[in-house]
C-alpha cells in the first residue's frame, strides 16, 4: 500500500477502506469454514449418526423393498462390504441357475460365482433395476455358451430373433426311459410317446355326440385353466365321457365302470353283476347273442331262460366276460394302450385283480418347462394360429406345439422381426426374461418365517 | 504474446487437450454397457470418478499455486488457463461418471456445488475479461482514496465560494443555486453498483444562474463548474469501485463453495464405500 500505516486514519482513509469489497465482507476464511462447516454437520455428521441416513442414499428405493426402505442394515449389514447373498436370502429363497457350475468352470470364469447383487440393482427408483430385463445378462453367456461352459452342450443363443428351435420334453417310447428333449426340426425322432390314442382329425370332423351331431370346438376339450395360463389337464370324466361311456353291457345301459384304476374296474364290474343276480331275476337271462343296436327294444323276460340262482362263479364269469370286452374291443383299447397284466394269475384270481394292465400315459402337461407361457395373454388368437396342423393331424405321435418362427410372427427383440408378417413394422418386444427365468422361486423354510412387524424392521431370523 | 489471455494462452492449447479428453470419455461412455446400466459404481463409473475427483483437487490447487510468486516451470497464467479449462470440462465428466443419475442426497449435492463454483468461476473469468482493461493503475486502493481527496478538495473549494459570496451581501439565490448543483456526498460500495450518481441537471442549473444578480453570476458560474467536476470525479470514484467490486466479489462465492465441495466430496467418497 501507498499509505504509511503507522499514522491514525483519518475519515478519508477510514471512507476508502469502506469502499473495498475485501473488507466489507467477512474473510475468506470465515465464510469457507460456515460453508464448510454446514456441510459437514446437515450431511456428514448427521447422517452419520441417525438411524435413517437418507442424504447418503444413492437413489429412491423399488416399490416391493419400499416396506424395509427407512433400515440400511437390511441389505447393507456389513460397513464397507458389499451386500451379501445372506442378506437378501434372509427374505428370499431361489433355486440357483442350473446345476452346480462344476470347478473347473469356476476357475476358468470366476464371474459364474456371481452373487445377488451383481444383476439386481437396488436404488434404482421404483422401476428400476431390480429385475432387469437387459438381454446381455443372458446373451453374456448365452451368446457363446461352450466359451462359459466348456462341458455343457446346447445351441448359442443370440437374440430372440435368432432363437434355436424350440425342444419340447417327449415321454420315452419304452415305459420306464428317461424323458427326452427333442428339437421339432428333427422329424425322425419326434414323436409324442404319451401311451394314448388320439386322432384330432376325427375329433374336429362332425361327429356324433350324446345329444346328435356336433363339431367340436378346441376349447370343447382344451381350456384355459383357472390361472389364465396354463390349459386343464385332459381329463377322462370331463372331457371324452359324455361320448365315450364306459357302459359295459346293453341290459343296463346308465352304469359304467370307474375310469383309472383297472383293479376298481373289475371290482365294480363284479360287485355290479353280484348285485343285479341276486336281487334282479330279469338280469339272470343270459345275453341274446344277436347284438342289439339303438331302436330294438329290450328283450321280454318271457323271451330269456332263467338259468339258476346266484353263485360267485356265475357273477365272475359275468365280471370277466364284461372286463374282456371293455378292455379289448368296446372301451380302453380305443384310447390306451392295453397288456394282458403280468401279475400272476393264481394271485389275479385270488385277489380279484385285474386281467388287463394299461399302459399309463404320459400326456405332458409342460411341453417346454424351461419357459413360461401364458395362453391367456394369447386369448384373442384362434387355436389353429399356432396349432396350426391339429385338424389334420391323424396321428397320435405327432406333435402339436408351435415352432420358433410361428411365435416371430409377433414377437421379436426390438424392431421388426425375422418373420414379420409386416415387414419392417415393429412387433412385440421380447427379451429373454419374457420367457424365461434365471431362478425359480422356492418355498422358505419354516424356521425363516416371521411375523408382519419383523418383516417391516427387517429383523434377520436365523 | 501480449495478446494471449488466461482463455487463449498458447493457442488455446488446454481448451484442445480437454475437448480431446471430454469427446474421448463420451465416446468411451456410449461404447460401454454395463450390466445394470450406467452409473457411479461400474468400472468405467469409478475411473471417471476418480478422474473427476482428481480434477476437482488440481482445480483446488490453484489457490495454492496463485500465491506461489517464486520462478516456476510454469506461469500463472499457463497455470490458470488450464485451471478454466479444466472446471468446464468438470460439468461434463462428473454427470458421465453419475451415468445421469441425480436425486435430493449428499452425492447430487457436490455436484450441485461444483457447478456452482464452476458457474461463480465463469462469471469472474468473464467480467475479468471485460473489466480488467478498466482498471487503471492504482496500486492498493491508492486510486479510490486519491479519488475521494479530490473530491473532499472539490467540496472545500465550493465551500469558500460560498463564503466569498456571502461576504459580499445577500447570498439567497446564490445559496439556492448551491443547494441545486451541490450534493452532500456519501460513497458507498452498493451505490457504486445500483445507485450512481447521476450528471448535473443543466436546466434548473441555468434557470437559477440567469436569477443571479450581475455581481454573483462569475461567482455562479464558478460554482457550477466546480459542482460539475465533483460529478464527474464521484462518477470515476464509483466506476472505479463497481469495477473493483466485481472483480473481487464473485470470488467469496467461488472459495467458499469450493471448501464445501471438497467436504461433499469427502462424504461422498465415504458413504458410497460404506454403504456399498
Amino acid at each position: 500500500m501507498g499509505e504509511d500505516r503507522k499514522h491514525v486514519e483519518g475519515p478519508i482513509e477510514q471512507l476508502a477502506k469502506r469502499l473495498d469489497v475485501r473488507r466489507a465482507l467477512p474473510s475468506l476464511a470465515k465464510i469457507s469454514l460456515l460453508f464448510a462447516g454446514l456441510v459437514l454437520i446437515l450431511f456428514g455428521f448427521w447422517p452419520f449418526f441417525s438411524p435413517k441416513p437418507v442424504s447418503w442414499s444413492s437413489g429412491p428405493i423399488s416399490h416391493s423393498h419400499q416396506m424395509i426402505a427407512s433400515n440400511c442394515r437390511a441389505c447393507h449389514q456389513e460397513p464397507f462390504a458389499r451386500v451379501q447373498d445372506a442378506a437378501c436370502l434372509n427374505c428370499h429363497s431361489l433355486t440357483p441357475h442350473t446345476k452346480q457350475f462344476s470347478p473347473q468352470n469356476i476357475a476358468a470364469h470366476p464371474s459364474l460365482q456371481s452373487s445377488c447383487a451383481d444383476c439386481h440393482f437396488e436404488h434404482r427408483g421404483p422401476g428400476g433395476g431390480l429385475i432387469t430385463r437387459d438381454p446381455s445378462m443372458c446373451t453374456s453367456c448365452h451368446a457363446n455358451i461352450k466359451h462359459a461352459l466348456q462341458d455343457v452342450s446346447g445351441p448359442n443363443v443370440r437374440s430372440f430373433n435368432e432363437h434355436p428351435q424350440f425342444a419340447v420334453l417327449v415321454a420315452p417310447a419304452n415305459p420306464g426311459g428317461t424323458t427326452l428333449k427333442i428339437s421339432l426340426n428333427d422329424s425322425k425322432n419326434l414323436a409324442d410317446n404319451s401311451h394314448i390314442k388320439l386322432n384330432h382329425h376325427i375329433h374336429l370332423a362332425r361327429i356324433r355326440g350324446p345329444e346328435g351331431e356336433v363339431t367340436l370346438k378346441c376349447t370343447s376339450c382344451h381350456q384355459l385353466a383357472a390361472d389364465f395360463r396354463s390349459i386343464k389337464k385332459i381329463d377322462f370324466k370331463t372331457n371324452c365321457q359324455s361320448c365315450h361311456p364306459l357302459t359295459y353291457d346293453e341290459r343296463f345301459p346308465d352304469r359304467e365302470v370307474p375310469h383309472g384304476n383297472a383293479n376298481q374296474v373289475f371290482a365294480a364290474l363284479f360287485a355290479e353283476y353280484a348285485r343285479l343276480f341276486a336281487f334282479d331275476r330279469a338280469a339272470e337271462a343270459p345275453l341274446d347273442d344277436r347284438r342289439l343296436k339303438p331302436g330294438d327294444p329290450l328283450p321280454s323276460v318271457s323271451q330269456t331262460k332263467a338259468l339258476g340262482g346266484f353263485s360267485q362263479e356265475r357273477v365272475e364269469q359275468a365280471a370277466r366276460s364284461a372286463e374282456k370286452e371293455l378292455y379289448t374291443r368296446t372301451a380302453c383299447k380305443l384310447c390306451h394302450e392295453v397288456r394282458e397284466s403280468t401279475v400272476d394269475p393264481e394271485e389275479i384270481a385270488t385277489k380279484g385283480l385285474s386281467r388287463y394292465e394299461v399302459i399309463k400315459p404320459q400326456i405332458p402337461e409342460h411341453w417346454l418347462p424351461a419357459s413360461t407361457f401364458s395362453h391367456g395373454a394369447h386369448e384373442p388368437l384362434r387355436c389353429i394360429e399356432c396349432h396350426a396342423g391339429a385338424p389334420d393331424s391323424k396321428k397320435t405321435a405327432d406333435v402339436l406345439i408351435p415352432k420358433v418362427a410361428d411365435c416371430q410372427k409377433c414377437h421379436a427383440q426390438g424392431g421388426p422381426g425375422p418373420h414379420s408378417p409386416k415387414p419392417g413394422a415393429p412387433l412385440v418386444h421380447s427379451d429373454c426374461i419374457l420367457c424365461h427365468s434365471y431362478h425359480e422361486p422356492k418355498a422358505l423354510a419354516e424356521v425363516q418365517k416371521r411375523s408382519i412387524d419383523q418383516v417391516l424392521s427387517a429383523v434377520k431370523v436365523n | 504474446m501480449s495478446e494471449d489471455t488466461f482463455f487463449s494462452y498458447k493457442n488455446y492449447r488446454w481448451l484442445w487437450l480437454n475437448t480431446i479428453a471430454v469427446t474421448l470419455m463420451i465416446a468411451i461412455y456410449l461404447i460401454d454397457r454395463p450390466l445394470g446400466g450406467p452409473s457411479g459404481g461400474t468400472i468405467l463409473g469409478l475411473t471417471y470418478g476418480v478422474i473427476g475427483a482428481l480434477g476437482i483437487l488440481y482445480l483446488t490447487w490453484f489457490g495454492i499455486r496463485k500465491r506461489s510468486y517464486h520462478a516456476q516451470q510454469t506461469t500463472l497464467k499457463g497455470c490458470l488457463s488450464a485451471h478454466v479449462w479444466l472446471g468446464l470440462a468438470l460439468l461434463i465428466i462428473v454427470p458421465l461418471h453419475a451415468g445421469f443419475q441425480f436425486g435430493w442426497n449428499v452425492h447430487s449435492l457436490a455436484f450441485v456445488l461444483m457447478t456452482l463454483v464452476i458457474l461463480s468461476g465463469l462469471w469472474g473469468a468473464r467480467h475479468y475479461q471485460l473489466l480488467a482493461p478498466t482498471i487503471r493503475s492504482h496500486r492498493g486502493g491508492a486510486q479510490p482514496l486519491k479519488l475521494l481527496e479530490q473530491i473532499e478538495s472539490i467540496g472545500q473549494d465550493i465551500e469558500a465560494k460560498v463564503k466569498e459570496v456571502e461576504a459580499r451581501g445577500d447570498s439567497a439565490s446564490f445559496n439556492q443555486l448551491v443547494a441545486e448543483v451541490d450534493f452532500d456526498y456519501k460513497p458507498s460500495i452498493w451505490k457504486s453498483l445500483f445507485d450512481r450518481t447521476p450528471e448535473l441537471e443543466s436546466e434548473n442549473a441555468s434557470k437559477l444562474l440567469a436569477g443571479l444578480q450581475p455581481a454573483q453570476q462569475e461567482a455562479g458560474l464558478a460554482l457550477i463548474s466546480l459542482a460539475d467536476k465533483k460529478r464527474d470525479v464521484a462518477r470515476e470514484l464509483e466506476a472505479d469501485v463497481a469495477t473493483l467490486t466485481k472483480l473481487r466479489v464473485w470470488l467469496y462465492l467461488h472459495v467458499p463453495l469450493t471448501i464445501a465441495l471438497l467436504i461433499a466430496l469427502l462424504i461422498h467418497i465415504l458413504s458410497v464405500f460404506y454403504y456399498r
